[in-house]
């Protein structure tokens, strides 16, 4: 059974739901790289065999098999009886963890304050984002859960496929208060009795965390045939320190200060920085999984629209 | 105005105003210093990171350019103020300011002429330079090094404008310098001055003055300045001796002029020598001379009248003139002059002393003796006593007094002759003093051991041994009638090895006669005595041919004995001058000069206390030229080899030694200007702009 969005979403009355955007979305599809595990039928394979038109192979007839699956044309020929396999397909399980700490409000009115311009913060950027998401995989039937989580998990919406879920989904954003350090770790350690199907996790973080222990944390969700992907979330002023004279830097997280002209510092934390994004691309890669980095000067749906594009010929969709 | 700090002058310290821009960069680097905004950064640990690994120069670079800079300015600042390196490590009090003595060399040497140039010249614009760097608190004094030091001031003085025309005034003494005595003339006045302590010697440097100067008696914390005068190469020829042959010639004998000259050049040169009398008799030779090297030559000629003739020997002109001539005596006597010394009375018929007289002079004239004899008692001896006499006779005389054992000493040294019949316990004494006198010129051959009296016993002593190679015993060798000469009162003697020589030995084995060399003289000693007391001698036919022969073999073969050199006092003798005649004395110039005399038995003697030229001094009696003295420069003034500035060293052997060649005008500046230092400051002030430069395009990259 097929649900549509019997509950219509009023998209202007959510910051983070924009029309044009779901406009410029409505053409594309996120896909399963893999099989996925669903309790309906749906777009996805899945690791149960059942009746769909996609063949996948024979098999001997065994008591308990249902008979309508011998193929008789083959028993015909061969006088034996042949089941004939076809793949299930069915729902896919996507689990939004979105990264609320404290380090994720950079950029905003800060940059505001500072610049004088209007600018998004890193939080936004994954609400945005979260959301294009959300609305890509409810339009396709698909199952969505959002976690908020900074230190703990803070919020924690179990999957749904409606658009009344969308509208959870939106207003849990919305409510978020973005505070604590990030503790990558303990999250996916917490959130793992409660991502309890098979599916796709998207993390969508700044990810200033250990490296090695968020791997060996996602390592765990890989071996129960999850697939991954880090949406890795930095301001654009993060990526390349901004143009001003001293400047008295303050941990988000920590309150930690330093003390610096940025020109002076710049060549030497752009090295650092990109150190630590090739180390983490290159465990994903190691990993096989996806990883995007993603600044927030790119408009989200450019962003997303160019990863489900990559994402699509690396799965060999056409 | 300068101002002093440490060992540097800064001449323009009114510049030191800009020190407040030393503080510019200071303040940009205040002004520009921005205050931080504070910004909320979730990637600090990046930031960190990058911090850390950044250089702790990288931090402080701002600091570092602002050094930079203050030093840029520091080091233009200082090369304005025109800073200048003063010679000397010890700490100088600008307030007590600096004692400078002059040693100003004014000997013969100083007047070599090269290119027009003499270096007392040189010297004079030297030491003026020297006057011209004063600062107000210094002090300053003149010493001319002549023969004496002749200082401006007694003691240092600020009063620069009776100093420079002293300066101005100074001229060449052709004295040969004491420096020794200008040192400790210096030293002396430096003692008790506070503030710096300087020395500085003017000089040629002559090898032959300042290869014996002692500069150890210098405090070890004066500053001793060296500046050569004079060109690096100096030629010259001079003529360095004259003796005559015999030293006293007598009328009509032959007689023999040496004249030696020295070439100190690297050039073989040829030489016309003349020799002219006063009467304008001239004789000429021309000299071959080698290289480095002297070559000595004579003049024979024969006199036939007595008296005193004052004679040139002249070279051609070259730098130094003054050596180019050498003036002498040439006294010509009618007899010998022997002096006897006796304090013996001669009326008495055993006296020693009237045999003696009688023997110099066995004629009751004295127109056909060989040798006359004047007597003067022990305590008459002096220098003008004993300079008219070929020979002394020292005769059964009394202790001498040490007056009187000096002037007997100084005769001898200079070139005089004596014999010595010594008797008695006064002749041991008298020998003792003069050894110890003499300061080792006099070695005795024989020491006294005590008194042999023969008489007591009716015994008597004979001489058995002599020399008859000998000059004066020669002529006795095939005689043999020495031997028959009795004696019965005489020293035992012990033999001094290796010292003086034995002429004859009593048949005891003590020694009868022997001579011995004081210096340029001779010494005679007879261990006996004419009296007939003593021996038998005086009664023997022997007597008189021996002692004529102890005469003539004593008598001087060459006449250096009155040689005078500038500087010295010199003296003479001159037949007695009448009481109301009216004497004066005069310089080679013919100006008055201080003179004395002394009038003593067989004439008068004439004393000229200090020369200051050469040429001849005279005394004239009654407008007549009484006599002449010939005083010459120092040979070891004509010898202009000069020693070089580490044979200086090495004689100094102090640190704070200086040295600057007085022609070197820029060196002398910078010796008493101190060194300038502003251009080093203005190429380090570069070097620090290309570092401040280096430094800022490092960062930026």
């Amino acid at each position: 059974m097929r649900r549509s969005a019997d509950i219509p979403v009023r998209k202007d009355a959510h910051k983070y739901l924009d029309e044009r955007t779901l406009a410029f979305l409505k053409h594309l599809s996120f896909s399963a790289r893999g099989a996925v595990d669903g309790a309906y039928t749906g777009k996805h394979k899945s690791f149960i065999k059942g009746h769909s038109q996609e063949f996948t192979d024979y098999r001997e007839y065994m008591p308990g098999d249902d008979i309508r699956k011998i193929d008789w044309k083959v028993f015909g020929r061969t006088d034996r009886y042949m089941i004939k396999l076809c793949e299930q397909e069915t729902v896919m399980t996507c689990y939004l963890l979105v990264d609320s700490s404290a380090s994720m409000a950079f950029g905003g009115s800060w940059h505001e304050k500072y610049f004088g311009n209007q600018d998004i913060s890193k939080y936004d950027y994954a609400c945005y984002l979260s959301v294009a998401i959300s609305y890509l995989l409810l339009q396709q039937g698909d199952r969505v859960s959002l976690t908020l989580f900074g230190s703990d998990i803070e919020q924690h919406l179990p999957a749904g496929s409606t658009f009344s879920h969308l509208s959870e989904i939106l207003n849990a954003l919305e409510v978020q208060k973005v505070r604590h350090r990030t503790s990558l770790c303990k999250v996916l350690q917490q959130a793992s009795p409660l991502l309890k199907r098979r599916g796709i996790l998207i993390l969508i973080s700044d990810l200033l965390d250990d490296p090695e222990s968020l791997f060996s944390m996602l390592d765990m969700y890989l071996h129960r045939n999850f697939e991954v992907v880090l949406f890795h979330v930095l301001h654009k002023h993060e990526l390349e320190l901004p143009e001003m004279a001293a400047v008295n830097f303050i941990d988000s997280e920590s309150g930690e200060r330093l003390t610096s002209i940025p020109a002076d510092i710049r060549q030497a934390y752009n090295r650092e920085l990109q150190g630590y994004i090739d180390a983490i691309q290159s465990m994903a890669e190691a990993r096989k999984i996806d990883y995007e980095l993603m600044s927030t000067e790119t408009p989200y749906p450019v962003a997303l629209q160019g990863y489900i594009e990559r994402r699509r010929r690396r799965c060999g969709f056409s | 105005m300068r101002i002093l700090l440490g060992n540097i002058w800064f001449a323009n310290p009114a510049l030191g105003i800009g020190v407040f821009a030393l503080a510019v960069p200071l303040v940009i680097h205040l002004l520009t210093r921005r205050t931080p905004k504070n910004m909320i950064f979730p990637t600090l640990r990046f930031l960190l990171a990058a911090r850390a690994r950044q250089s702790r120069v990288y931090h402080l670079r701002h600091l570092l350019l602002m050094i930079a800079r203050t030093v840029l300015l520091l080091l233009i600042l200082l090369a304005f103020l025109r800073p200048s390196l003063i010679r000397g490590g010890a700490k100088q009090d600008p307030q007590a300011g600096r004692t400078t003595i002059i040693l100003m060399d004014v000997s013969a040497s100083m007047e070599y002429r090269y290119a027009g140039v003499t270096p007392l010249a040189q010297a004079k614009a030297a030491a003026m330079i020297l006057l011209d760097h004063h600062n107000k608190a210094d002090h300053f004094n003149l010493i001319l090094m002549g023969a004496t030091p002749d200082n401006s001031f007694d003691e240092p003085s600020d009063n620069l404008f009776l100093l420079r025309r002293d300066i101005q005034g100074a001229s060449v003494t052709h004295e040969y310098p004491d420096i020794n005595a200008a040192i400790a003339e210096a030293v002396s006045e430096l003692r008790n001055v506070s503030g710096s302590r300087h020395i500085c010697f003017i000089s040629d440097f002559q090898r032959s003055n300042w290869a014996s100067v002692d500069f150890s008696r210098i405090e070890p914390d004066t500053e001793l300045l060296f500046m050569p005068v004079g060109p690096d190469r100096e030629e010259n020829c001079a003529i360095t001796d004259v003796s005559i042959r015999p030293g006293s010639p007598t009328v009509g004998e032959s007689i023999e002029i040496v004249c030696k000259a020295a070439n100190y050049s690297d050039r073989p040169r040829r030489l016309p020598l003349e020799l002219k009398f006063q009467d304008g008799r001239s004789f000429k030779q021309e000299l071959a001379i080698e290289p480095q090297s002297t070559v000595s030559t004579s003049f024979h000629l024969r006199i036939h009248q007595s008296g005193q003739y004052e004679g040139h020997l002249t070279i051609p002109e070259d730098g130094l003139n003054v050596d180019n001539q050498r003036c002498f005596i040439l006294t010509i006597a009618e007899k010998i002059n022997v002096l006897v010394v006796s304090d013996e009375d001669p009326k008495q018929t055993q006296s020693g002393l009237r045999f003696l007289l009688n023997a110099i002079n066995p004629f009751e004239e004295t127109r056909y003796a060989a040798a006359v004899a004047s007597v003067i008692r022990s305590g008459e001896v002096t220098a003008a006593a004993l300079s008219s006499a070929q020979v002394v006779v020292l005769s059964d005389i009394q202790e001498l007094s040490r007056k009187s054992g000096e002037a007997l000493l100084k005769y001898l040294k200079d070139g005089g002759s004596a014999a010595y019949f010594h008797v008695g316990q006064a002749g041991s004494q008298n020998l003792d003093h003069l050894a110890a006198w003499s300061q080792g010129d006099l070695a005795l051959p024989f020491k006294l051991t005590g008194q042999i009296d023969l008489s007591e016993r009716k015994s008597h002593a004979t001489w058995a041994q002599g020399n008859f190679d000998h000059e004066i015993l020669r002529k006795f060798k095939e005689s043999g009638e020495l031997g028959d000469l009795k004696f019965q009162r005489f020293f035992s003697t012990q033999r001094v090895k290796q010292k003086g020589q034995v002429l004859l030995q009593y048949d005891d084995g003590n020694i009868a006669m022997a001579q011995t060399t004081v210096g340029g003289g001779t010494l005679l000693l007879c261990n006996f005595s004419c009296s007939l007391d003593c021996s038998d001698i005086a009664r023997h036919t022997l007597f008189v041919p021996l002692v004529h022969e102890i005469i003539r073999g004593l008598r001087p073969s060459t006449g250096r004995r009155n040689a005078f050199l500038v500087g010295e006092p010199c003296y003479t003798t001159i037949p007695p001058v009448p009481e109301a005649a009216a004497v004066t004395f005069k310089n080679p110039a013919g100006e008055p000069v201080e003179g004395s005399l002394d009038k003593a038995q067989g004439g008068t003697a004439v004393f000229f206390a200090r020369t200051k030229a050469c040429g001849f001094y005279r005394v004239h009696v009654a407008d007549q030229v009484a006599g002449s003295v010939a005083v010459n420069v120092d040979p070891l003034e004509s010898n202009l080899e000069r020693l070089d500035v580490s044979q200086l060293k090495e004689l100094a052997k102090g640190p704070r030694t200086a040295f600057v060649a007085a022609s070197d005008a820029a060196g002398m500046e910078t010796l008493l200007e101190g060194k300038p230092l502003w251009h080093y400051l203005l190429l380090a002030a570069i070097g620090m702009l290309c570092l401040e430069q280096l430094m800022t395009l490092l960062l930026r990259s």
